[in-house]
């Protein structure tokens, strides 16, 4: 992951590139639009060469923004800001540079968070001129922001508002024209502040986690029209050295054993390639997360999926793998023509739930895509239902696997009906109002994707000190623990997991902030992100310099959370994960997480969750 | 010495090669994880094509070199796959 350390070191970086690295930065396009929702004013502003050289971009330059904006705002008030980020790397020819970042402090967790999505609307941010758009206030009617050469226009959403995803970005479309256009948008979910709505982009990519979507339904806030063409993407600082950089790097990607296009596991079956295996090494939460394996995993696993309904591969910007799975359902009452068939939300609504009918789930994702739901929150608050009503703790009666009645849930809960109300609120309020918050398998108020800690010990570790709620993707320690990359560890023992899930954190706070496909780290390592980054901006910085950056992203993101009282205390993980001994493999394992924070605190530096002031003063984030 | 009955599950890439999900091999005891491989690519040879990129769990744990099996033991063959 980390390659070989001394490959790039500042001094062989100089002799390669020369004198890209005295210029100033390219790769940006020094541009960041400030729209005040409730005046309607739009200022233009130059992001602060500091803040980017620190912090770099998307995901980083974002969170900088949310913490400078003072971390004791309320989530659903006109002083939060929802920020729409691109990085330096956005629609360049890097391979699989076409994310966009959306942060903001989180409805569901209290938390700083960032959700990011795939497709083009990213790309299309940065061919149309921009490193972000902030959005502050709340407008009086409903608008979307109309993005264009430079400019930024809020217009009346009124005809759209109140449409799903599907409906409004038809709509838009034909307003418009579909030529290099993306929609990013909310639906009823985000508009009834549904406390983990998603903003979908291009009616199928979602930026799921954290409400993002319901802080932009808050601010009456449709959606981003983005028009931008290729012609319009960021020049390099040193075009030769770029493009050899890129080469190099995708050059890894193409050959690499996961992501070879059309060969590799990732390219062949997508994510949920994963269904299977997780399954075998008895790390798959079964039944909210009551066993740790599915009987039926391979019904609803990417090899079935390939063998039954896929019909495509989408892809992204820039991106030669193509992991999106576009399935079609041709009859029946699940008919579904959808992408894409991701592994979390197949685990969500179908091991998740005990339900195996494939056709049922893929019918549920688009349903939620449509309502613009985060398919883990909403898999995870079905279970609690399921689960509450196995014992007995609620009246309603919901068999675990009745994909009919999950159905009739999803609804309810986009559009904030009956119990689906009380679940708009998420897994965790949603638990407690039924009386056992145990009922719900979260950190700090957001629910658990699909690998359980007991069968998958860094995931443990990583759910529980993630700083936007049990998450996957701030460490993706899975990559080591059941894949082998970059080197196999096992998934039962804890020794080294701390120090393992730190690297991952570091990492992955890098990608997100240039902002690329995670997935570019099963094949490439610091090495590549180096060389590409360097080339592109002209930054002076050697790979310890770029984790160094990656170490001070994660580190500002946990200080704006201390500033808020989260400490060590919520570090932790339900007691289920702590006390209730996983099955099959995982039989007898339970997640050891204090040792494994104890690891961790100390690769962090961390006291007690918190980030000693010294710390904060070594890596730059306070002076 | 009686016969030791394993199943062969096959995911992604190795259940394509296969051309099945899964398969019982009966080998004579004393087995082991080499024995079965050979069994295994002699009955499904384009499995040769990748096998240097197959990982290997034995009852859900993942083994790294030679191992005895047991009668009703379960060996799953694993391409290089990724997601999340």
């Amino acid at each position: 992951l980390l390659g070989k350390p001394d490959t790039y070191n500042s001094k062989q970086l100089k002799s390669v590139l020369g004198e890209v690295l005295t210029m100033t930065l390219s790769g940006y396009a020094n541009k960041i639009a400030k729209v005040d929702l409730t005046r309607g004013n739009i200022d233009y502003d130059k992001p602060d060469e500091d803040d980017l050289r620190k912090y770099i971009g998307g995901r980083g330059l974002g969170a900088k923004y949310v913490l400078d904006n003072g971390p004791k705002v309320e989530p659903f008030s006109e002083d939060n800001i929802l920020c729409f980020m691109t990085g330096p790397l956005v629609g360049s020819d890097v391979t699989m540079s076409g994310r966009m970042a959306v942060v903001t402090k989180s409805p569901l967790t209290g938390t700083v968070t960032d959700s990011h999505h795939g497709g083009w609307s990213g790309a299309r941010l940065r061919w149309a001129g921009f490193d972000g758009l902030v959005f502050k206030g709340r407008a009086a009617k409903p608008v979307y922001a109309y993005i264009e050469d430079g400019n930024v226009t809020l217009k009346d959403a009124s005809k759209v508002w109140g449409k799903n995803v599907h409906g409004t970005v038809k709509t838009l479309m034909k307003e418009h024209g579909s030529k290099d256009l993306s929609v990013v948008t909310i639906g009823q979910a985000g508009e009834k502040l549904v406390r983990f709505a998603a903003i979908i982009n291009e009616n199928g990519r979602a930026s799921g986690r954290g409400g993002t979507g319901a802080v932009m339904g808050w601010k009456k806030l449709k959606a981003l029209v983005i028009k931008g063409n290729i012609r319009d993407k960021p020049k390099p600082a040193g075009p030769e050295e770029f493009k050899k950089a890129v080469a190099a790097a995708n050059t890894c990607v193409v050959k690499g054993a996961i992501t070879e296009p059309r060969k590799g596991g990732l390219s062949v079956y997508g994510t949920n390639v994963l269904m299977n295996i997780v399954n075998e090494i008895g790390a798959l939460p079964t039944r909210n997360g009551q066993t740790t394996q599915f009987e039926h995993a391979d019904m609803i696993g990417g090899e079935t999926i390939k063998e039954k309904i896929l019909v495509g591969d989408p892809t992204c910007h820039a991106c030669p793998v193509a992991c999106k799975k576009e399935v079609e359902v041709k009859e029946g009452k699940y008919k579904v023509h959808m992408e894409s068939t991701e592994y979390e939300s197949m685990w969500a609504l179908g091991a998740n739930c005990g339900n195996s009918n494939k056709e049922a789930v893929a019918y549920m994702l688009d349903m939620t895509n449509d309502y613009g739901l985060d398919t883990i929150e909403t898999g995870n608050c079905i279970s609690i239902v399921m689960e509450a009503s196995q014992r007995g703790l609620i009246g309603e009666k919901l068999e675990w696997g009745d994909a009919d009645a999950m159905i009739d849930l999803v609804h309810k809960i986009g559009r904030r009906e009956g119990i689906g109300d009380k679940l708009a609120e998420g897994g965790w309020r949603a638990a407690k109002a039924f009386g056992d918050e145990g009922l719900a398998n979260q950190v700090k108020g957001q629910c658990i994707p699909a690998y359980d800690p007991r069968g998958m010990q860094g995931m443990g570790i990583g759910y529980a000190t993630s700083n936007r709620g049990a998450c996957h993707l701030r460490g993706y320690t899975p990559a080591s623990e059941a894949l082998g990359v970059p080197q196999r560890t096992d998934p039962l023992a804890w020794e080294g997991k701390g120090t393992l899930l730190k690297i991952f954190q570091d990492l992955h706070a890098i990608s997100d902030s240039f902002d690329i496909c995670k997935f570019s780290a099963f094949s490439e390592g610091i090495n590549e992100y180096v060389a590409q980054f360097v080339a592109m901006t002209g930054i002076d910085i050697d790979a310890d310099g770029l984790m160094k950056a990656g170490e001070r992203i994660y580190n500002l993101e946990r200080y704006y959370n201390n500033l808020l009282g989260f400490t060590g205390k919520d570090d932790t993980l339900p007691e289920r994960f702590l006390k209730q001994p996983g099955t099959g493999p995982a039989a007898g394992h339970v997640c050891e997480l204090d040792k494994m924070k104890k690891e961790y605190y100390e690769a962090r530096g961390w006291t007690d969750g918190v980030v000693p002031e010294a710390k904060l003063r070594d890596l730059g984030i306070i002076s | 010495l009686s016969d030791v009955r394993v199943t062969v599950a096959y995911f992604a890439q190795t259940r394509e090669f296969a051309g099945t999900k899964e398969d019982e091999f009966v080998l004579s005891s004393p087995a082991d994880v080499e024995r079965l491989f050979s069994r295994v690519v002699k009955a499904h040879p384009r499995l040769k094509e990748i096998w240097g990129d197959i990982r290997t769990l034995v009852n859900g744990r993942a083994v790294l070199e030679n191992v005895e099996l047991k009668d009703g033991d379960r060996v799953a063959l694993v391409p290089p796959v990724a997601g999340g």
